[in-house]
């Protein structure tokens, strides 16, 4: 099946040259404005949220982005990217260690395209090179079919409230060439956490001689969010602050799920300290406990200064007795 | 094995349990439910699949969906390759989609590859280390 060759760079706006500053900066500014938990019109957002997203993931991470680059060289040249580094792309379980493909497959509904799935899809074991048998398989000359692995993308508004994905797996047979879709529906539900993963029984690969179908194992990923970060059930949002205002104190507001949060910025924090607000970060399962959210003093120091704060800062210099350098 | 072979669907799929936070007594806690079942959407005429997440197997269905034995299934619990949800020694031996995947690691790194269980503790503590890593970088990066 031929795959559409995606330009990240392009859905971001940035050049191929473009710093992880710039990556980021783009990509706060397109998902701030098609992000499905922010976005006015949702519907038309989702999509353009998705590619963004997916830009994103790969170009802000420097191993990907090389073998991106990499990969679209040689996509040009119309060899097969694939084999061009000696690297192969990740869907599933049917691609080992150098093993051949038993099965290739192709993940509709997920939030990833196939261009994502393909090569940047997640490869992390030694999958099966074919479907692993029992010994009471075995016995009867069965194999069952091998577990398929995917990734399926989640707001952090959907973890907040659960949703629903319709999904499709087209399996090709390399032998046959016969291709077979498997569509069906899968609940997520509220408090789903990163890296869980979701099993959906007998929607792997087939089985042979007899053998069971294997399993199709979907984890939930978080889509980035203009404004969190995420660790566990705990929303981390990044507070910039002017030096004197962590000097002197001040109170700023900060979004959260519930609406925004006016949070005191005590007078001598300093960069990184984490200001809870308990509960207000994601769902923990079923249980009905929250996280909690962290406004993370982020200070920015001014890039230009004018003559007149050059005087003060100056005078500041001169009489203050603070050293940073002293134990 | 051939005993845990030998259930009944019906009779594993009434061991698929989910468990329920906030009650003490057992019996409470823990709610019959076929919610690992792929049912009928009568909207969309797609199959639905809606796991609960809490979803809890028994150590018998356990062992009927990887087929390994439970003596091999405790085993694996003693040495840390597999973690049950809560206190065994309380409610009972309950695992999650999590462990179904990891038995299923386990058998094909002994069958497949011939690893014996010091090579699978080391490849899995080094996956998991992976794992660990890979999200911190995620967060750090997110600033």
């Amino acid at each position: 099946m031929p795959i559409e060759f995606k330009d990240y760079y392009t859905t971001l706006g940035v050049s191929r040259d473009a710093t992880s500053d710039e990556i980021k900066q783009a990509f706060r500014k397109l998902a701030r404005q098609f992000h499905p938990d922010v976005a006015k019109d949702k519907k038309t957002a989702e999509e353009k949220f998705k590619a963004v997203n997916e830009a994103h993931e790969v170009l802000s991470d420097p191993v990907k982005r090389k073998k991106y680059d990499e990969l679209g060289a040689h996509w040009q040249e119309g060899g097969d990217a694939r084999h061009a580094n000696g690297w192969s792309g990740g869907v599933g379980a049917a691609a080992g260690y150098g093993q051949p493909r038993a099965h290739e497959f192709h993940f509709n509904g997920t939030g990833f395209s196939d261009f994502f799935e393909q090569y940047f899809g997640r490869a992390a074991f030694p999958d099966e090179p074919h479907g692993f048998s029992t010994p009471f398989e075995m016995e009867r000359g069965a194999h069952r079919g091998f577990d398929i692995d995917g990734d399926i993308l989640v707001t952090l508004g959907e973890v907040m409230h659960g949703t629903s994905r319709a999904i499709s797996l087209e399996t090709i047979d390399p032998h046959s060439g016969t291709n077979e879709t498997h569509s069906f529906t899968v609940r997520i539900p509220p408090g789903a956490a990163e890296g869980w993963r979701i099993r959906v029984p007998g929607k792997g690969g087939p089985g042979t001689g007899g053998g069971g179908a294997g399993d199709l194992y979907l984890r939930v990923r978080y889509a980035a969010h203009p404004d969190f970060r995420v660790r566990g059930a705990d929303l981390y949002h990044d507070v910039e602050l002017a030096p004197w205002e962590v000097v002197l104190g001040t109170t700023v507001v900060v979004p959260s799920f519930e609406g925004p949060i006016k949070v005191r910025i005590p007078a001598g924090t300093n960069h990184g300290r984490q200001l809870r607000v308990r509960g207000h970060g994601l769902p923990q399962g079923r249980n009905g406990k929250r996280g909690d959210l962290f406004a993370v003093a982020n200070i920015q120091i001014p890039k230009q200064v004018t003559e007149d704060e050059q005087s003060l800062w100056e005078q500041l210099g001169r009489i203050s007795r603070f050293n940073p350098r002293q134990a | 094995m051939s005993s845990h072979c030998g259930n009944s669907l019906a009779g594993f799929r009434d061991s698929i349990r989910v468990r329920r936070e906030g009650h003490r007594a057992k019996n409470d806690r823990i709610r019959e439910t076929n919610m690992n079942e792929i049912t009928q959407s009568v909207e969309t005429a797609l199959q639905l699949f809606e796991p609960a997440a809490d979803l809890a197997y028994s150590i018998e269905s356990v062992a009927h969906i990887t087929q390994v034995p439970r003596y091999l299934i405790a085993v694996y619990c003693r040495d840390g390759f597999i973690t049950p949800i809560g206190q065994p020694e309380l409610e009972g031996w309950w695992f999650d989609d999590e462990a179904i995947r990891a038995l299923r690691r386990i058998e094909l790194l002994r069958a497949e590859y011939g690893m014996n269980l010091r090579g699978i503790r080391l490849v899995l503590g080094m996956n998991r280390e992976l794992e660990a890593l890979r999200d911190e970088v995620r967060f750090s990066r997110g600033r």
